[in-house]
């Protein structure tokens, strides 16, 4: 045998220091009390003899010091070995006891996986989302302002004449910057694909800490009004479009078939974190008199504030430069008006989904405590089962703690797999939260791969795997030997302890089911309530269509109301196009705010009216029906009396007991006051009523006041190609017709692109979406997971009373009554678990209160589902191994023994 | 070194008559030594202390393999005895010794002629 030797060794070494030089010191002092013997016999005095031997002998100290160093030096290194032998053996051993039992590894790994992969993916989307969303320079100094009417409420975008007022007057900011999105096409050719682009302002790079790797940004003198046609590339578009060439710098490029002069090329790394589109060109933003003199607040200010400049500074630097704004434009500042808001990234971008994450890494940190503990009840019942085996190796001479260690390196097997299989399914789920969060609410780049992601999910992995093993290494150690090996490697009836131990476990898990699936079951309610709001337009049969980009030549009103007519010629003239309208503004879209006074009355003013302009037949391809008046007809046309239909809430506000009709409004003017030349018309007639619509959001609370415009009487300065709407037989009637139509009126408009209102619906409760799909997988884990926990305390249960069951039953005991037995003995601690989880879920759902659409978070419906669900999956999982214990043979139930 | 010695011991060569004597059988220290000095003549004087590195190292190096016992009298004694590397080693270093010793002999021959 190989390993003799060695082992012999292992018991007759000394092993400690100590007793290594007593043994040394034995040996040499044998050596010289020999040769004293000799030389006394030879007929040396004892005296003479013993000197002689110590002179032959040499340096004592020094030889006895060498050899016990040379003792204890291969000592260690032997016992290392040893240990390290021993080590790779129950290495070997794991391994091997592990693959003859293939069900329950995998069941254990695949466990694992799921537990720690799920709180993987949300840990690594809180960590790139909430944590370190931005990817500036010292993200704690960016702000955001906005505009803010009221005390307390929201805040919104500012006009450009704003921010040049606080750009130029605000002392707490290092800079303020403001962008602009636009489309162009590369080339001459309009088929060519879009690049989407940024007009920024001067400090728009400063604010973000980002400046062009090649060439240069743009210079003072190319933000002035008819500066020269310049652009920055992005490194994707550089690369892609222009073969990452460096020549290009200084050369022209052609975008909307127009000369650019490209100046330099941002950073691969640089990305604009407050936009979901990528920007690939960047161009200068230049206010003209007429944005500066609009009223209109389109535009989002991004800052950068001073280094350690405190809240009440950013007050009342605001205060001072409130006050001067209200004293430069009197007439543009109403008495709702606060002034400048500074928010947060946090406070502005993320609100609800910070929370809904938290929420979400709450949850699946129960998930992985549910892994855990089925996980422990799995490898506990495994360890009982292997009694004999442990009571054989403590026989032959195994300490306990061997026999622990084989437990844990077990799990630690288990744990490795497990960890490599949850980084990989980690990864993959991050991919699938992009993909859910599809409405913007995470980018791409924020979920790439992570080496922390891999390091985060191998510590919980083995940490859990180590938790695990040791406690169950623990309890299933500490064995009786006599008993074990007496009861013939059956273990008997397992102890009360250890019952109630297993009840506790699938209260736990009820417990945290029951609470998983209270939120899930809130968050799908609300969903289905947001879902079945009535938004007051059609849904089903409607379809749209976005034209990504005008090709050139649109940029007057008459060739817009041109393009608009000859398009909606052409569909009306398609059979199976019902209905066909355009508009500038798609529901559900975000729309423009203006102004606005009514005649006669400068104090029935409003400062943020919405705004749209639609073509004749939208009220009717939404399905809208007119409360009074009538709707738009094509006669109102440019050369028509200006019209105007409002929205009933809008009529009550200004007309509460008349009827507004025949009434007249200035759009774009408030107080009376014309707001730029941007709307600078004449008074409109209100020709219709319309409902209030929920067209800006399902969940909008309040009715907006709205205004519709004739698309034929838009003003100048806003017009731009239409969106377009038709009510069509099916979608592909609609999309042929669409795109048949858009070539037939100018051959190079990019290709339209196609949505049914149902997509716009779904696009607009991506987030509340996201939160429930999230809440919902990891509640339906939950549920397996419970149900895998039942299912195996049951059955081992079971098996463990198979000798009691089969005297029952040869003492005539129905197959009815032993089921009840076995399924009272899961059902208990389940139901029990359920009424914590319950009392859980009452104070625990508080959380998600924000998340609820239309229902409490303590909605009984909603609980009492989740509670029947939760009773009725804990009774199928009782039943199943309950039944097949009922079917055992009396005989051999009895033989077994 | 104590005077007297006809031979100062080659350095590594203990290691040769070590291996040498315990090919006779397991010894301790000490018989290996007397039966060193017995089968020289008392022509090679060792410092007897030097002994005990070198069965250590030995004993390290898996050349040798050593147990406690007990002597014909009943004392407790520490044994060695020859590993199968052991032996293997001894030949190795039985043919070193040849050439090293042959070629001794070739200068000496080649001097005197």
């Amino acid at each position: 045998m190989r390993d003799w030797p060695r082992l012999r060794r292992v018991f007759r070494l000394p092993t400690t220091g100590r007793r290594v030089r007593a043994a040394v010191d034995d040996e040499l002092r044998f050596h010289i009390d020999g040769r004293i013997d000799e030389l006394m016999a030879q007929g040396m005095s004892r005296t003479e003899a013993e000197l002689e031997a110590r002179t032959r002998f040499g340096d004592y100290q020094r030889i006895e010091a060498e050899v016990s160093r040379l003792d204890q030096y291969s000592h260690r290194r032997r016992t290392m070995a040893d240990r390290f032998e021993a080590l790779l053996f129950d290495l070997r051993y794991s391994v091997r006891s592990l693959a003859r039992q293939p069900m329950f590894s995998i069941i254990v790994v695949v466990t694992l996986t799921l537990g720690v992969a799920a709180t993987t993916a949300i840990y690594h989307a809180i960590d790139r989302v909430v944590l370190h969303p931005l990817p500036y320079p010292n993200p704690d100094r960016i702000v955001y302002l906005g505009w803010q009417w009221r005390m307390g409420s929201g805040a919104g975008a500012l006009s450009a004449r704003r921010f040049e007022f606080w750009h130029d007057h605000g002392h707490v900011y290092d800079g303020l910057a403001t962008t602009s999105a636009f489309e162009v096409a590369l080339g001459d050719d309009q088929a060519a694909a879009v690049l989407h682009g940024s007009r920024i302002t001067a400090d728009f790079f400063h604010v973000l800490g980002a400046a062009p790797a090649i060439g240069r940004a743009f210079s003072a003198d190319e933000f002035e009004l008819g500066g020269p046609d310049v652009v920055i590339l992005s490194d994707a578009v550089w690369r892609a479009r222009f073969g990452a060439e460096r020549g290009i710098i200084g050369r022209e490029i052609r975008l909307d078939a127009k000369p650019y002069k490209v100046i330099g090329i941002m950073p691969a790394t640089f990305e604009i974190a407050e936009q979901t589109e990528w920007a690939d060109v960047f161009a200068p933003l230049r206010f003209t008199p007429t944005d500066l003199a609009d009223g209109g607040n389109n535009y989002m200010v991004i800052g950068r504030l001073k280094p350690a400049v405190t809240e009440a500074q950013i007050q009342s630097d605001n205060d001072v430069v409130f006050q001067q704004y209200r004293e430069t434009y009197p007439d543009a500042v109403r008495s709702e008006d606060q002034g400048v808001r500074v928010m947060t990234h946090q406070s502005l971008f993320l609100g609800d989904l910070g929370t809904a994450l938290w929420i979400m890494l709450g949850a699946t940190g129960f998930v992985l405590l549910l892994a855990i503990a089925n996980v422990a009840n799995l490898v506990l019942g495994r360890a009982l089962n292997r009694q004999r085996e442990f009571a054989v190796r403590t026989a032959l001479g195994a300490g306990r703690g061997r026999l622990a260690r084989q437990v844990v390196l077990d799990m630690i097997v288990l744990g490795a797999v497990s960890a490599v299989l949850s980084t990989a399914m980690g990864l993959m789920s991050v991919r699938g939260i992009v993909a859910l969060a599809s409405g913007g609410l995470l980018r791409e780049s924020q979920l790439r791969l992570d080496p922390r992601v891999v390091v985060y999910t191998t510590l919980v992995t083995l940490a859990a795997s180590l938790v695990i093993g040791t406690a169950v290494a623990l309890s299933a150690t500490r064995l009786n030997l006599s008993r074990a090996l007496a009861e013939g490697g059956r273990t008997g009836s397992p102890s009360r302890g250890q019952r109630r131990l297993r009840g506790a476990l699938v209260s736990l898990e009820s417990a945290i089911a029951m609470l998983l699936l209270a939120g899930a079951g809130l968050l799908i309610s609300s969903f289905a309530r947001v879902l079945s709001v009535d938004p007051g337009f059609a849904r089903e049969g409607v379809f749209t269509a976005t034209i990504p980009h005008a090709p050139p030549g649109y940029d007057s009103a008459s060739a817009i109301r041109q393009f608009d007519r000859r398009l909606l010629d052409e569909l009306r003239a398609t059979p199976g196009i019902m209905v066909a309208a355009t508009t500038k503004t798609l529901p559900l879209e975000r729309g423009w705010n203006v102004p606005m006074t009514v005649e006669g009355r400068e104090d029935a003013t409003e400062g943020g009216m919405e705004w749209r302009t639609v073509s004749p037949g939208y009220f009717d391809a939404l399905g809208v029906k007119l409360l009074g008046g009538r709707d738009i007809k094509p006669s109102d046309d440019e050369s028509a009396p200006l019209v105007v239909v409002i929205s009933q809430s809008f009529a009550k506000r200004y007309w509460p007991n008349e009827n507004p009709i025949g009434r007249r409004i200035f759009i774009g003017r408030f107080h009376g006051k014309p707001g730029g030349p941007r709307f600078a018309e004449g008074a409109r007639e209100i020709i219709g009523i319309v409902p209030d619509l929920r067209d800006m959001s399902l969940e909008q609370r309040m009715p907006r006041h709205t205004a519709w415009v004739p698309r034929a009487q838009m003003q100048p300065a806003m017009a731009s190609l239409p969106q377009i709407v038709v009510r069509a037989t099916d979608a592909g009637v609609a999309a042929t017709a669409i795109r048949r139509a858009v070539r037939a009126v100018d051959p190079r408009t990019p290709s339209p692109e196609i949505s049914t209102m149902n997509d716009l619906v779904s696009r607009s409760v991506a987030q509340r979406r996201f939160g429930m799909v999230l809440m919902s997988i990891f509640a339906l884990l939950a549920l397996v997971l419970t149900c895998v926990g039942i299912y195996g305390v049951v059955t081992y249960l079971a098996a463990q009373r198979v000798h009691e069951i089969g005297i029952r039953m040869a003492l005539g005991a129905q197959q009815r009554s032993v089921v009840g037995l076995v399924v009272r003995q899961g059902m208990r601690p389940a139901l029990v678990g359920l009424a914590i989880g319950f009392v859980m879920a009452l104070g625990l759902s508080r959380l998600i209160a924000g998340m609820l659409y239309g229902i409490g978070p303590r909605d009984p419906v909603s609980l009492g589902i989740v509670a029947v669900v939760l009773t009725g999956v804990a009774f199928v999982a009782s039943y199943v191994p309950a039944r097949r214990a009922s079917r055992v043979d009396p005989l051999t139930a009895l033989r077994m023994e | 070194m104590p005077s007297g010695s006809d031979l100062d011991l080659l350095r590594g060569t203990l290691d040769l008559l070590v291996l040498k004597a315990l090919s006779w059988g397991p010894m301790h220290g000490l018989a290996t030594l007397q039966w060193i000095e017995r089968t020289t003549k008392q022509r090679l004087q060792i410092e007897e202390g030097a002994l005990y590195p070198a069965l250590h190292r030995m004993e390290e190096k898996g050349w040798l393999d050593a147990e406690w016992g007990h002597t014909e009298a009943g004392r407790r004694a520490k044994f060695y005895r020859l590993t199968t590397v052991g032996r293997r080693q001894l030949t190795i270093e039985l043919s070193k010794w040849e050439r090293y010793s042959e070629a001794v002999a070739l200068l000496i021959m080649a001097k005197g002629a």
